[in-house]
């Protein structure tokens, strides 16, 4: 699939744990879960507001394009 | 609240279904008893009568429903009737796993599209017991039931595409956070 989810590296940053992720997103750590190992097939705009807010990012910041990124690396 | 309606239902449905099975199944092995002792007493199939300007031949039960039949046809209706009575419990018992998956609150499964198409196949089996009834013992009730069974069959297979569809999107719709 090449929409990659970056959420665990965000996660990273600003120290915060799936469990208290889920809670102040609203979302059940299972389907965080789903979401932070990219087994999801779409995403909810809702979701990724709720996510940029609690984690203070912006939406590039959760997802990437994995055909793009393979491009930036071969053209450097 | 719909839903808890829908699952009760199913349920009582289920048990119903249960009954005929076992009845079907019943039915299934004391078949070539039933069958034997209607040859043996055809007054069983209800009074008999000749056919208006006919006398009655000697063995040969004339009715107007079910057909004739001849004393040659045990064999015949032996097959015929299991091969039925086969498909039946076939469609009673896929219907049954079916209801059974709606009474658990999972309508949308993945096998319910694969009980459909068995039900399909159990359709394709009696269309083709009664198709090679027509060529043989035909009466106006083998025909129209031929037709009905064949129908059936492509709406069996309709709804196996359907149910199908509706696993893919509730799957989509899960896995869409």
């Amino acid at each position: 699939m090449p929409i990659v989810v970056t959420l665990d590296v965000m996660m990273a940053r600003r120290k915060i744990g799936l469990a208290q992720l889920a809670d102040a997103v609203g979302l059940t750590q299972a389907n965080l879960s789903i979401l932070k190992n990219g087994h999801a097939r779409a995403i909810r705009f809702s979701t990724l507001e709720r996510l940029c807010q609690v984690l203070d990012c912006q939406p590039a910041d959760l997802l990437a394009c994995e055909t793009q990124r393979k491009e930036d690396l071969t053209h450097g | 609240m719909l839903r808890d309606v829908t699952c009760r239902l199913s349920g009582i449905l289920c048990l119903v279904i249960d009954l005929i099975l076992i009845l079907n199944v019943l039915a299934l092995l004391l078949l070539p008893f039933l069958l034997n002792m209607l040859y043996e007493q055809p007054e069983l199939f209800g009074p008999i009568s000749p056919r208006a300007g006919e006398e009655n031949p000697a063995g040969l039960v004339s009715h107007d429903y079910p057909a004739d039949v001849p004393p040659d046809s045990y064999p015949f209706y032996l097959v015929f009737l299991y091969a039925c009575g086969f498909g039946t419990a076939w469609i009673l018992f896929e219907g049954r796993r079916i209801l059974k998956r709606v009474a658990q609150g999972d309508p949308f499964h993945a096998r319910q599209s694969r009980s459909f198409q068995h039900i399909a196949m159990a359709l394709g089996l009696l269309t083709t017991a009664f198709a090679v009834k027509i060529f043989t013992y035909n009466t106006f009730l083998t025909l129209f039931c031929a037709a009905v069974f064949f129908i059936m069959v492509f709406v069996a297979l309709l709804l196996a595409d359907l149910f199908r569809q509706a696993y893919l999107v509730k799957t989509e719709n899960e896995l869409t956070i």
